[in-house]
């Protein structure tokens, strides 16, 4: 009895966005949810600015979903819009800080190699292979 | 609409006073621009395409209908993808430090790599001269073994040769070298002493050689004794003016002193004339010798 209550007022709903209003904006809620769980995934919540924008990304998501609640779907569109972007940021700054951190870990291991190169290459004893592992 | 094409100056004014953007569209408007005059942002073009459509879509909502919600809205989003632009520059940046300084330790370690097979190369050429020159000197005190053993030899045939504990001694007999009672040296004698000099020589070591006059007991003793120098000084000076360093002989006269045989025998007597060279075991390279010094 619920359950047909129910549906009947989804089918009123559908036939009202079908008529009246524009489209339920389904794929930018996708669109926004991926691209957040993809910030999450390439590590935003490590970095405070990233943090920030992911904030952001899930409220106006929220704030979206809401509004569609309400048949407010222009209105949500623009929301899931914002909420992409703050993603969308959130995804940089996570791939900015995993290249920033490969950059640095290929300095170091020139470093280690520029700074071991003399001993090696000037005198005829044989060189150590063991040190580079546990020094970094 | 009518009104500002007549006052053109004036409707200018009026456009930009009566369209006012909205705060979050001149946020915009310089996130783009700093995007857009970033050094980074060369390296990430497709962002900064992307933001500067977005500023597009933005200044359009704007002029559409200015201080709406989408405008605000667009230009939000546009921020953001200026930001992005910015952001996206930096990474790639990054990107092409990192392949540079990987590239920087490819660089490094290919030449540390041949530098040390050059190492190996070098260390093996060495040891291979090394080899060599080992191989050439063993060949050549096996030489120099010969040259003695062939020296011993021809003197064996003149003269008797024997150990003894202050060296090599060559007893050459008085009677091939000297008349009786002189100290001038008989033609014959010389062949042999060239023999003598010539082993010298070719043993090729550089040991002091004492030359030793001794005489019978027949006679007056002190003449003997001058007798025997000017032997041993006769012997002498033919062994140098046969090629064997001067610096290497000293001659000493003994006399009567030291007999090897009796004297009361002609043949004893006869063995007693003598003069001997002692090759020192003390002194430079005695290799030949394994005579233990401490007698002298």
């Amino acid at each position: 009895m619920k359950t047909t209550l129910l549906s009947v007022g989804w089918l009123s709903l559908v036939l009202a966005v079908g008529c009246g209003g524009s489209a339920m904006p389904v794929a930018k809620v996708a669109d926004s949810k991926a691209t957040i769980r993809a910030a999450e995934e390439a590590g935003a919540s490590n970095n405070p600015q990233a943090t920030l924008h992911l904030k952001l990304a899930r409220d106006q998501l929220n704030q979206a979903e809401a509004l569609i609640n309400e048949n407010e779907n222009d209105r949500a569109a623009l929301f899931l819009n914002q909420s992409q972007a703050d993603a969308e940021v959130a995804l940089g700054l996570a791939h900015e800080d995993k290249e920033r951190s490969a950059t640095q870990a290929s300095l170091a291991r020139l470093q280690q190699l520029q700074s071991s190169n003399p001993n090696n290459v000037n005198s005829a004893t044989s060189p150590d292979p063991t040190r580079p592992d546990t020094v970094r | 609409m009518k009104f500002t094409t007549l006052l053109v100056p004036l409707a200018l004014l009026a456009a930009c006073a009566s369209a006012t953007p909205t705060p979050e569209l001149v946020t915009a408007r310089e996130a783009y621009y700093r995007a857009e005059h970033a050094p980074e942002s060369r390296l990430a073009p497709a962002s900064l395409l992307s933001a500067r459509q977005a500023l597009d879509r933005a200044e359009a909502a704007h002029k559409d209908d200015a201080q709406s919600n989408k405008e605000r809205s667009l230009a939000y989003v546009a921020q953001r993808r200026a930001e992005l632009a910015l952001i996206d520059g930096k990474t790639q940046a990054q990107r092409n430090r990192r392949a540079e300084i990987d590239r920087q330790y490819e660089q490094t370690q290919t030449k540390r790599i041949n530098a040390s097979q050059d190492q190996v190369r070098n260390l093996n050429a060495q040891l291979y001269s090394q080899g060599q020159r080992a191989n050439q000197s063993e060949q050549e005190l096996q030489l120099e073994r010969q040259r003695t053993q062939n020296a011993l030899a021809s003197l064996e045939r003149v003269a008797q040769v024997k150990e003894e504990a202050r060296g090599t001694v060559v007893t050459l007999s008085g009677q091939v070298l000297f008349l009786s009672g002189k100290s001038e040296l008989l033609p014959s004698a010389r062949d042999q002493l060239q023999t003598v000099a010539k082993a010298l020589i070719d043993q090729g070591d550089s040991r002091s050689i004492s030359i030793e006059g001794y005489t019978d007991s027949r006679g007056d003793e002190s003449a003997n004794m001058t007798l025997s120098q000017q032997r041993a000084d006769a012997v002498r000076t033919f062994l140098i003016s046969s090629g064997v360093p001067a610096e290497r002989m000293t001659a000493v006269g003994k006399g009567e002193s030291s007999p090897v045989a009796s004297n009361d025998t002609a043949e004893g007597r006869a063995n007693n004339r003598r003069v001997e060279l002692i090759l020192s075991n003390q002194g430079s390279n005695g290799r030949m010798n394994s005579n233990s010094h401490d007698e002298h």
